[in-house]
């Protein structure tokens, strides 16, 4: 994943090069912001790329394949949902969203579009750091067990990052993977909610934080049902969820 | 203009026009139409005795019975009838029963005889023909119809009915014309209020001419004002969040730069710059919040929320929050789920800012309780603490932005506006919130919630 940072302008991409180990693509409108805010990171190690509209953006995420991209929900012209759509159309790359702070439906309709995480903006640089490298943490799943689960139908390959349901591919984002993986380890048991979120998201819930919630129904819908035509995650109201195991 | 005006005075004429001849028909002053019967009767009899005579002179001639000259009676055509023993008529025409029926008592008796069958007046005769045959020769005369014959108790009862039904369905119609139009403005207009500000009146409303088409145009252009209105304060509302968190981003990574930078000095300073950059980010996110609140056509979505659930999740947050002044949260649920219908998300910003308040204000080391239950079909949240409640006067008020009891500096973070939050959010919820002392100390903040059955 390391990349040699280089000078780069063009139309739009402002370049602030380092001998970066990470790339992340800002996206937002904000040149103040941007330009603090590459400094910030760029202090803390990342190589960050600009883009000021979301056309650029789409653009920029899918030709410089950066290694994260943090999406400003509210831009100019293109939305930033529609952004987020067009990027997954192409590509599974971690997408952390900067949501305006009590906006819940922006924060949902993004998670159900795939983007890993969201930081209500303003927020601390600090925290936007923690959780940036909290996606990355997950997307190389540094450490841990990486030989492969079988449970029923479905193969979790951790070492690829893929899932198989009945030998086919599944794609997933980089957080629905590791939520995944995270319950298909713990395959019959019930997992709390918090856990996901301490544990995968690397951080604590919010108060009424449904992003686990989202991300779980974007696993069962692209999942499906069990062969047996069961349900495959349970949710266990006020505890957490459960991954079916059928062969039990 | 006014074709509105004229219809309903027309249709109004008819209408009185259709009871003024109901009356006249039904009313005993114009039954004494009788004189113009009279006067026809009293002549009758002669007359028709003149026609039997002229017929039996006829007949003793041997000549024909038909053709003796044509007779009237006040215009009205006299007949005669030959009847042979038998009941045959005499000349191949027809012969009404009554004719017949008097033939044969003239038969009998041999005398001549008059009588009324209702309109028909009829005197009968015996006669001899020119050939000897006995015969009997009957003039007939039919008295015209005349009002008296209407009130006839059978043609009365069609005539009546015939008058209801149809006066009846003028009315009926009359009343669609004024109401239909109406009708369809209302449902426009409930639709507003509602909340869909699309909501417009029905073309068909909007081309008429009349006072109706000028109300159902000038709702149109009210609806199309409160969307424009409504419409640039929720931009004004995004429009805002968006400059003013902006700004606030900025301030904070810039912050962030000036702390990596080191300032052994200034590093108490930047901390208090960081704390008051983060007061004016909670504040302008209640507010934010709050129009959000106040330009809420109301819910969005009707989920099934189980109240129970929300506060569970609720008070482990809080539990971290109240730990570091050793204040317990306690949540007393008697059973559950204990549902309501609405918007998971908002139930609980609003039962959080509420909590949040009960844990910032509570003593330390006391006990915040969350009660929820189901009384009837109402839900009851109640959220209490030990802390030092709220002065009588102000316990209405507190639901109100910007309403502080005190300006003493326990208050932290909090700008006075996580109450309004909540009172704004209940009420979408078309629920209700209030405050009261504790007779023992602390402040207990009452949520009641429309309850759903659960299917």
């Amino acid at each position: 994943m390391a990349k040699q940072g280089k000078w780069r302008r063009g139309r739009g991409i402002c370049c602030y090069s380092w001998v970066a180990v990470t790339t992340v693509l800002l996206v937002d409108d904000d040149a103040e912001l941007v330009g603090l805010l590459g400094e910030y990171l760029g202090r803390e190690g990342f190589r960050v790329i600009a883009a000021a509209d979301g056309e650029r953006g789409v653009a920029a995420a899918l030709a410089e394949a950066p290694d994260v991209v943090v999406l400003d929900i509210m831009l100019p012209g293109m939305n930033g949902l529609d952004v987020l759509r067009r990027i997954r159309e192409r590509s599974s790359v971690p997408v952390i969203m900067l949501t305006a702070r009590g906006d819940d439906v922006d924060r949902i309709v993004g998670l159900e579009l795939g983007a890993d995480d969201y930081v209500p903006k303003p927020f601390n640089p600090r925290e936007l750091v923690a959780r940036m490298r909290a996606v990355l943490r997950r997307v190389r799943s540094e450490g841990g067990d990486r030989t492969a689960l079988v449970v029923g139908d479905l193969e979790v390959l951790p070492a690829a990052r893929e899932v198989r349901r009945g030998g086919e591919r599944v794609e997933l984002t980089g957080t629905e993977f590791s939520i995944l993986e995270y319950l298909v380890r713990a395959a019959g048991t019930v997992v709390r909610k918090e856990a996901v979120f301490r544990d995968v998201l690397g951080r604590r819930a919010v108060s009424y934080d449904r992003s686990v919630d989202v991300h779980v129904s974007n696993l069962r819908r692209k999942l499906g049902p069990l062969p047996g035509g069961g349900e495959r995650i349970k949710t266990v109201r006020g505890v957490g969820y459960q991954y079916v195991r059928q062969d039990s | 203009m006014r074709r509105l005006f004229l219809r309903i005075f027309l249709v109004f004429w008819v209408l009185v026009a259709a009871v003024a001849a109901m009356l006249i028909v039904t009313s005993p002053f114009f039954t004494r139409a009788r004189p113009g019967v009279e006067r026809w009767q009293r002549g009758a009899e002669r007359v028709l005795r003149e026609r039997l005579q002229a017929g039996v002179e006829a007949l003793a001639r041997g000549g024909d019975v038909s053709s003796a000259p044509g007779w009237r009676h006040r215009h009205t055509p006299v007949t005669l009838y030959l009847v042979r023993p038998g009941g045959a008529g005499g000349n191949g025409t027809a012969v009404p029963p009554e004719v017949l029926a008097l033939a044969e008592r003239v038969a009998a008796t041999g005398e001549e005889r008059a009588e009324r069958e209702g309109a028909l007046h009829l005197v009968g005769r015996p006669a001899t023909t020119a050939q000897g045959e006995r015969v009997v020769l009957v003039a007939a005369a039919r008295r015209p119809p005349t009002l008296v014959d209407l009130l006839e108790p059978r043609v009365l009862l069609w005539r009546l009915v015939l008058l209801t039904a149809g006066v009846g369905v003028v009315c009926y119609w009359l009343a669609r014309t004024l109401t239909a139009p109406l009708t369809a403005l209302r449902t426009a207009v409930g639709k507003l209020a509602a909340g869909d500000l699309s909501a417009r009146a029905a073309p068909s409303l909007t081309r008429r001419r009349d006072e109706i088409g000028e109300l159902a145009r000038d709702f149109d252009t009210m609806a199309a004002r409160v969307e424009t209105l409504l419409g640039a304060q929720r931009r004004l509302v995004r429009d805002v969040s968006h400059e003013v968190r902006s700004p606030l981003a900025r301030l904070q990574v810039a912050l962030e730069l000036a702390r990596s930078e080191g300032g052994g000095e200034s590093a108490q300073h930047l901390d208090r710059i960081a704390l008051e950059a983060a007061r004016l980010e909670a504040l302008v996110g209640q507010l934010l919040t709050l129009s959000r609140l106040e330009v809420a056509e109301g819910l969005a979505k009707r989920d099934t929320v189980d109240v129970v659930e929300v506060v569970e999740a609720l008070v482990e947050d809080a539990a971290f929050e109240a730990s570091q002044r050793a204040v317990q949260v306690r949540l007393l649920a008697e059973t559950r789920p204990v549902l309501v219908e609405g918007e998971a998300d908002r139930l609980a910003s609003a039962l959080e800012n509420v909590l949040r308040n009960a844990v910032r204000y509570t003593a330390p080391a006391s006990e915040v309780e969350v009660a929820v239950r189901q009384v009837d079909e109402q839900v009851e949240v109640a959220i209490r603490d030990r802390g030092p409640g709220v002065p009588e006067e102000y316990l209405e008020r507190i639901f109100e932005p910007f309403v502080r009891v005190d300006s003493s500096a326990s208050r932290q973070g909090g700008a006075g506006l996580g109450l309004a939050i909540a009172a704004r959010a209940v009420a979408l919820h078309r629920g209700t919130i209030s405050a009261r002392n504790r007779r023992d100390g602390g402040l207990e903040v009452l949520i009641r919630l429309p309850g759903k059955k659960p299917q």
